[in-house]
């Protein structure tokens, strides 16, 4: 013999492999399985997703990042190309051209040769429409429809703009990085920057936007952004592609809050059915233990062997749960096809790391401390079967289990919210699961059955505390399976219904106010529903309760609000898709947005002064308003009284829904009205609608998991009694009970059982899912009665499932066997 | 030493024992049913520890130790046999015999288990797990892993107390046989006077009360 030390890890292999074979640790092994599977597919999934995004997102940006400012970027530009980032220069102005006789203010926007840097350019030129990924050449301009139309040009004539001509080449039929619809207001005119000196229209005191495009096709080229974010000055910000496509990154991000959500009640269930069958392992090992503590094997030893088993089981279970998730994704990801017009990026191997965190977390979390017990066996049980290993202190087995869900629950959702309400929600739950059954249990201890249901309601009774936490296991477990069965069937359908189908999808915007009644008609003409006509009138924030806005102070996007015109509406009508949160509405005052108050620090009472139309306009918050910016309706960050603006120089914003094929009517509205300008917004609302759709598919697959955890914690709860009632039967057997009798009183058991957890789980369902709904996902919910219908019958199902199984393995054994032990 | 419980009022299982074995000697402890033997046999090995007195384990004094410190006195010198065979059901006949060796950290665990169990006869059962052998076999088993690590003492529970007489008779041979063969000093509890009288010594165990024990004539006769 050798002082080496003791290999714990082979031992604890061996027992591993002969657990497993000998099925001691399958209900382990399984919530381990469908706990990293779930959670990997939907990583896999959201990664995938978030990378289809984050590309789709690029083309609507033109680059991978970009930074706008009132003055030329050329030092950051210098930075951006030491940091090997690929950059495109623009610069975009309104400005008045001339063709002929006639004049027309356009937005002009002057490119560089490596502009766009990304997604592509449509133009109809002579030789018919194509996709272009250049702007024009020297020399030449494209310009808008609606441009060519108002000056009378036809295409290859010139056009005069500031001290030069150029030749109008194509017309410019789109764009990628059309920007803020709303600031847009002018018809587009596109020329290269080589002419820009030449046209002698900017000056070191013209009002133009800067904007430095930046891409990098390198795998750092995060990092590099980064670098150069971090080296920009604090007026600077580097905008992302993330916060381009609002409607869809907000329809995204509710889809995996969802998928989460599904994800981490599997993962909890899992948990659930851990906790279970490792009080049962630890009361099966507890021999091995006593054995090997007699051989002389020290508590640290035995401690490791455990700790060592744990860890191999996780990475056990961990590599087939990420291989299944894995190829889960593949479904889900088919989904999503049809949604992005890129390609789903592969995946990246951040979810891999997650499984077999979360297989590391789940399992330390919830079966050590049942397991860390086992170290202080005394070795007196190999002689007395009466010794036993301490249980597992309520608080380590407390703490362990609220530390692993938070971590667990986070990891999921890296939401600090969500992770509190399903913690609240599950401690609340439990405790209320326990004392309810614990108090029907004893109910029922007194209730004077007799013949076989004496037997089924004894066995309940006779542990009552080890009856109340298999209930609570169980109802936990039907919460979540009917939470997300019903519930999110009434999730989806009320998310669904934010965007109807009859959302508007055409913001008209430029109109005069001597138009509004004019456009009414044609509407009504044309059958088609306004969302109402909201005047729009710009103005600069200039002080704030009397002292002027210190533009050097601000940083990020509170320095570009301050820096930019802001579209005010007035009006003593509250708009449709808002709220108002804080003060009173309408008052005499300004009504401003929660994010913009946000931003830029103000409270309801601050005293705000506006630039409008050259004079200073000063009055007090008086309300803060939630805006739902996926309505598709007009809406403003601040709304003044009609009273501070009466005469303000306004134009009119509004939104109308056009069905598919009306393309007829948008040119009968440009016609008569010819300085309306139209953003037809029905693309990205198809393609949140998609998402939606698909991403509610999504959640039934990943439901899959949820319903499969729940069937581990039923093995788990019957696996870990099945020995004592194996037992318990023989004796019975042996007393003269018939086959017949002992079903009939695991029948009543089950039955009592199954109602008494459909019931608990139907009013969880109730409340957690109103919750949930509007707490998370802001959505309207009513409480569905049906829960109590599906609650019984999930009851039933319960006892209709595991009776006969139960009863078949339990009466198969012959006694004298059982009692053999 | 003296061993007393409070379950549910204070019950005193060993009272005053005195006794001491010499290395290399076989020693019974005979006695009824609850008379206290095997409570006597926990104090000895260290799996439990006297409310009073003193026990001292191959030159190691006991009294002192956590049961961290009881079992490294145990670890390597100490074998023991159970009524109830005690085989580890998950793993196999030869991973049951590795086992003390694997926990005291031998390199070659593996094959000193497997020469055990072919001194013990069951060289053909290496990779039977304990329920697909006979209680006989189980036992022999027990046996190999209590040798396996050349102990210096060996405490032996009734180790025929599950077995028909006959299998509990090639058992008991085996015993002997390997004690002898590995000159482990034996410590058997047993309530047969038969038994007890293959030992060089034994002690009686009455109502927690010891003293010697001399064999009846007509038992060894019989």
């Amino acid at each position: 013999m050798t002082g080496r030390r003791p290999a714990t890890w082979r031992l604890a292999w061996q027992g591993l492999v002969r657990e497993l074979q000998s099925g001691l640790l399958t209900s382990m092994l399984l919530a381990l399985l469908v706990a990293v599977a779930s959670v990997t597919a939907v990583g896999f999934f959201i990664d995938r997703v978030d990378g289809a995004m984050r590309a789709q997102a690029a083309q609507f940006l033109a680059a991978d990042a970009r930074v706008v400012s009132p003055d030329p970027l050329d030092a950051v530009a210098h930075e951006a190309e030491l940091l090997g980032l690929t950059t495109s220069r623009l610069v975009t102005f309104p400005t008045v051209v001339l063709a002929g006789e006639q004049t027309l203010l356009v937005g002009l926007k002057v490119v560089d040769d490596a502009y766009p840097l990304r997604g592509s350019l449509r133009i109809q030129d002579a030789a018919g429409s194509s996709t272009v990924t250049h702007g024009p050449p020297p020399g030449e301009a494209w310009i808008g429809r609606r441009a060519l139309l108002s000056l009378g040009l036809e295409l290859d004539e010139a056009l005069q703009v500031g001290q030069t001509r150029l030749a109008v080449s194509a017309v410019l039929e789109s764009e990628p990085d059309v920007g803020n619809v709303f600031s847009q207001a002018a018809p587009r005119l596109m020329v290269h920057r080589a002419d820009l000196a030449a046209t002698g229209l900017v000056t070191s005191t013209s009002r133009v936007e800067h904007a430095l495009l930046l891409a990098s096709d390198a795998s750092d080229r995060a990092a590099r952004l980064d670098r150069l974010e971090a080296s920009l000055p604090a007026v600077l910000e580097l905008e992302r592609p993330e916060s381009s496509q609002p409607a869809f990154e907000a329809a995204f991000d509710r889809a995996a809050r969802f998928l989460g959500l599904a994800a981490v009640v599997a993962v909890l269930l899992a948990g659930a059915a851990l906790v279970i069958a490792a009080r049962h392992y630890n009361l099966v090992q507890q021999d091995a233990a006593a054995l090997m503590r007699a051989m002389g094997a020290s508590s640290r030893q035995i401690g490791a062997i455990y700790r060592w088993r744990l860890l191999m089981l996780a990475v056990v279970a961990a590599v087939p749960g990420i291989m299944i998730g894995a190829l889960t994704q593949l479904l889900l990801a088919d989904l999503m096809v049809a949604v992005f017009e890129v390609e789903l990026p592969p995946p990246g191997l951040m979810p891999v790391a997650l499984g077999l965190a979360v297989a590391l977390v789940a399992l330390f979390g919830f079966a050590l401390p049942s397991l860390v017990q086992l170290k202080h066996t005394p070795p007196l049980r190999v002689l007395n079967r009466q010794a036993t290993a301490p249980s597992p202190a309520a608080a380590g087995l407390f703490g362990a289990g609220v530390l692993a869900i938070g971590l667990l629950v986070w990891f999921q959702a890296r939401d600090t919210q969500l992770t509190l309400y399903v913690l609240g929600g599950l401690a609340v739950s439990l405790a209320i699961f326990l004392l309810v059954s614990w108090g029907l249990i004893t109910a029922l201890r007194r209730w004077p059955a007799r013949g076989v249901a004496r037997f089924g309601l004894a066995r309940m009774a006779r542990a009552r505390w080890v009856s109340a936490t298999q209930i609570a296991a169980l109802a936990l477990g039907v919460t979540a399976v009917l939470l997300l069965s019903v519930v999110r069937a009434d999730l989806i359908q009320a998310w669904e219904r934010q965007i109807p189908p009859d959302a508007p999808n055409v913001f008209a915007i430029n109109i005069q106010p001597d138009e509004v009644d004019a456009i009414r008609g044609f509407f009504a003409q044309w059958s088609v529903a306004d969302a109402g006509f909201y005047p729009m009138i710009r103005g600069r924030w200039t002080g704030l309760d009397g002292e002027d806005v210190d533009i050097s102070r601000l940083e990020g996007s509170a320095h570009r609000l301050a820096t930019r015109e802001f579209n005010l509406s007035v009006g003593d009508e509250l708009p449709g898709s808002n709220e108002v949160l804080q003060g009173h509405f309408p008052a005499a005052g300004f009504s401003v947005e929660e994010g913009i108050a946000e931003t830029l620090g103000w409270s309801l009472g601050d005293r705000l002064t506006f630039r409008i139309d050259g004079r200073p306009v000063t009055a007090p918050i008086t309300s803060i308003r939630s805006v739902d910016w996926d309505s598709m309706r007009p809406n403003f960050f601040v709304i003044a009284a009609p009273s501070l603006l009466p005469d303000a120089a306004a134009q009119y914003v509004t939104s109308f829904h056009l069905p598919d094929g009306s393309e007829d009517l948008q040119v009968e509205l440009l016609h008569a009205f010819p300085t309306v300008t139209l953003f037809d917004v029905s693309r990205i609302l198809e393609e949140v609608r998609t998402l939606i759709a698909r991403a509610s598919q999504a959640v039934e697959y990943v439901f899959a998991f949820t319903v499969a955890a729940g069937l581990v914690v039923l093995l788990a709860a019957f696996g870990a009694s099945e020995r004592q009632r194996i037992h318990d039967t023989a004796v019975l057997r042996v007393m003269g009970a018939t086959r017949r009798m002992v079903l009939a009183a695991l029948w009543i058991e089950f039955l009592a059982l199954g109602q008494l957890v459909g019931l608990l789980a139907a009013v969880a369902a109730m409340g957690v899912g109103a919750l949930l709904s509007a707490q998370v996902f802001d959505l309207p919910l009513r409480l569905n009665p049906w829960l109590l219908a599906w609650g019984v019958g999930v009851g039933l199902l319960l006892a209709v499932l595991v009776t006969p199984l139960l009863g078949r393995r339990m009466t198969r054994v012959p006694p004298a066997r059982a009692l053999r032990g | 030493m003296t061993q007393t419980v409070r379950t549910p009022e204070p019950l005193t299982i060993v009272h005053e024992a005195t006794l001491q074995i010499f290395p290399g000697e076989a020693v019974a402890l005979i006695g009824p049913s609850g008379a206290g033997k095997s409570t006597l046999l926990a104090l000895m090995a260290g799996l439990d520890t006297p409310t009073a007195g003193r026990i001292t384990l191959d030159g190691h004094a006991l009294e002192g130790l956590d049961e961290d410190g009881r079992a490294a006195v145990r670890a390597g010198r100490v074998g023991f046999v159970f009524q109830s065979f005690q085989l580890i059901g998950g793993l196999n006949a030869w991973e049951n015999v590795a086992l003390p060796l694997e926990l005291a950290g031998d390199r070659d665990a593996g094959k000193h288990a497997r020469a055990a169990l072919e001194e013990v006869g069951l060289g053909e059962r290496l990779r039977h797990l304990p329920r697909q052998l006979s209680g006989g076999e189980q036992q022999r088993v027990a046996l190999a892993r209590a040798f396996v690590g050349e102990p210096a003492l060996l405490f032996a529970d009734e180790p025929t107390g599950s077995l028909d007489t006959i299998t509990g008779e090639h058992v008991i041979e085996l015993l002997f046989r390997l004690r002898e063969r590995h000159h482990t000093t034996l410590v058997l509890v047993t309530h047969d006077p038969a038994l007890a009288a293959r030992c060089d010594r034994g002690f009686q165990v009455r109502a927690g009360r010891v003293s010697e024990w001399q064999p009846d004539p007509e038992v060894l006769q019989s």
